[in-house]
């Protein structure tokens, strides 16, 4: 697989949940090392990509391709054991057990096959990374929001995944919260980690991606540059409604 | 070691003094107990640590005991032979069983799993010729001679399945186990195949339940189709939730109380039933984590009051310098 391949390839992706069309005929590609930002209106089926993506739906119809591999009917964690990993737009760690063991269970699937001490220095790096090191041994549910979700990313993050989905990973937090949380992702694709983020901070996923996609009624209407975008008029319609002539 | 492996060990080994001291009706109660401790054990790790409230449990009980019977009746195997082919067809059942069952969650997967207990229970009252029907099937033959080498034998099955359990609780599979109990949803994400860990976890928990049948209808040398009953694997699942689901020696506490009670109050006739109730009401009020995790919060009450005491005694020390 060349360096600069394409790692994730949707073509024509279509899910339907009883008479709403969540995806309507979506194709899009992300490139390695890329940032790029899923963006639109409440609704707009950015959510239901993932979960088609990581395999929680079956799309009806279209076709997923990771690293040249068709992933579009595989069980989710066959599609994780390839190199997937993603994090929630509701907070998702194990609340009754320890910060640690939130994130040994994150490993466990793969980590047999290698050495201990590799295991757990990835584990003590993922920690590290997230800052949480001096919390492992709390239990997660006793962590702020904001550490929850970066515990959550650091599950996300500690298998090494080649494509990391994050959805919405700034949900319900402070300024400064949410600044630390794009100097995290920001860090990730440093390291050579694929994102494709969901976002419905504006100013977070202008400042984060490459290149935006904007969806509306599970449809693509804008796709470019976050500036390119934030100045289309589509956009802009669907945002804040049709102005009135 | 802990404390608390010493204190197994000990009560172990004063367990095992039971046949020289009791009398044949207690050893005849005792190894009814453990026996039934031995299904709870089983239970434990699909519902304590799993997560799935399974009311199937007594079918494959029933299963082992059914093995035995048929391989040594009608094929006239040893009983030894039998022994060793009851938990086999225990686990191929359970992982037929588990494999649509278990896509069912929480009280749906127990709903289920009571009608396959019906089910299995109007298969075995419709085929006499082969079950014995309600009559059942008599002079199953005995694996030991003496009910001291029943109880010898129970008691090694039961001390198996608390080092196995122990085991899986420490190993990474314990730990998968219980990601799925808390979020099954989450734990494919995280690259588990959840599938795999639930079918495997619950036949070879069905496997050692059908050891336990096995060695129990071969101790009465006879069986018939009481086993298959909703009623026998609520009382299993009653045993796990009164002393605690998803500790390791819940079952235990909850087997002396749900079997060991209704047994030893046997006087108690009409009343029984309403007592055997009342006290197990009275044990989810008080203490709802089940009489295990009572018994660590007690503990952890006494340690903090120690501490408490010697706290208050160094203060007053201090206070008369």
């Amino acid at each position: 697989m060349a360096q600069n391949g394409i790692v994730l390839q949707v073509d024509d992706l279509s899910k339907h949940f009883g008479g709403i069309t969540a995806v309507d005929f979506l194709s899009f590609d992300v490139k390695r090392g890329e940032i790029v930002g899923l963006l639109g209106p409440n609704g707009s089926g950015k959510t239901t990509v993932f979960n088609l993506i990581t395999g929680v739906y079956l799309p009806d119809s279209g076709k997923i391709t990771f690293e040249g591999e068709d992933i579009t009917n595989e069980l989710t964690w066959r599609i994780v054991l390839k190199g997937v990993s993603r994090t929630y737009q509701a907070t998702k760690v194990f609340p009754f057990q320890t910060v640690l063991d939130n994130v040994v269970i994150a490993m466990i699937a793969r980590a047999r096959k290698m050495r201990m001490h590799e295991t757990s220095r990835k584990i003590e790096d993922a920690l590290k990374f997230v800052r949480l090191a001096e919390m492992k041994n709390s239990r997660a549910g006793d962590l702020t929001h904001a550490q929850q979700r970066r515990l959550m990313v650091a599950m996300a993050l500690v298998e090494e995944p080649v494509l990391l989905l994050l959805d919405e990973i700034t949900a319900g937090m402070s300024g400064e919260e949410c600044g630390e949380m794009i100097e995290i992702a920001r860090k990730i694709r440093d390291r050579g980690t694929t994102i494709v983020l969901i976002e419905h901070n504006m100013r977070v996923a202008m400042t984060l991606s490459d290149r935006v996609l904007v969806l509306n009624f599970g449809k693509r209407i804008a796709e470019g540059t976050p500036e390119e975008v934030s100045a289309n008029e589509m956009v802009l319609e669907a945002y804040l409604g049709r102005e009135q002539k | 070691m802990k404390k608390s492996t010493y204190l197994l060990i000990a009560i172990v080994a004063l367990a095992c003094a039971i046949p020289y001291v009791a009398s044949p009706y207690l050893l005849r109660l005792s190894i009814t107990i453990i026996s039934g401790i031995s299904v709870a054990m089983c239970l434990n790790v699909v519902l304590g640590y799993m997560g799935y409230p399974s009311l199937c449990q007594a079918v494959f009980y029933g299963i082992g005991g059914y093995t035995m019977a048929l391989a040594t009746l009608r094929l006239g195997l040893s009983p030894w032979v039998a022994l060793v082919l009851s938990p086999i067809s225990a686990f191929v059942i359970g992982y037929l069983v588990a494999i649509p069952f278990l896509k069912l969650r929480s009280m749906f997967f127990a709903i289920g799993t009571m009608a396959l207990t019906g089910v299995v229970n109007v298969i075995i009252v419709n085929f006499p010729s082969v079950t014995g029907s309600d009559a059942g099937l008599r002079n199953i033959p005995s694996l030991l001679e003496t009910e001291t080498g029943f109880f010898y034998l129970e008691m090694a099955l039961l001390v198996l399945l608390i080092i196995a359990t122990r085991l899986v609780e420490k190993s990474y599979w314990g730990r998968i186990l219980v990601a799925i109990r808390d979020d099954e949803d989450l734990a494919p994400n995280l690259g588990i195949n959840t599938a795999k860990y639930k079918r495997t976890t619950f036949a070879v928990s069905a496997a050692a339940t059908g050891v336990a049948g096995a060695i129990f209808m071969s101790y009465q040398t006879y069986i018939n189709s009481n086993y298959f009953t909703v009623g026998a694997s609520f009382t299993a699942l009653a045993a796990c939730v009164i002393g605690g689901a998803g500790t390791l020696l819940g079952p235990i506490y909850g087997g002396l109380v749900v079997i060991g009670l209704p047994e030893t109050l046997r006087a108690m006739a009409v009343w029984r039933p309403s007592f055997v109730g009342a006290v197990l009401v009275a044990v989810i009020i008080l203490s709802p984590g089940g009489v295990s995790r009572g018994l660590q919060m007690l503990s952890v009450l006494i340690g903090k009051r120690r501490e408490t005491y010697k706290a208050a005694g160094s203060l007053a020390k201090r206070g008369e310098g």
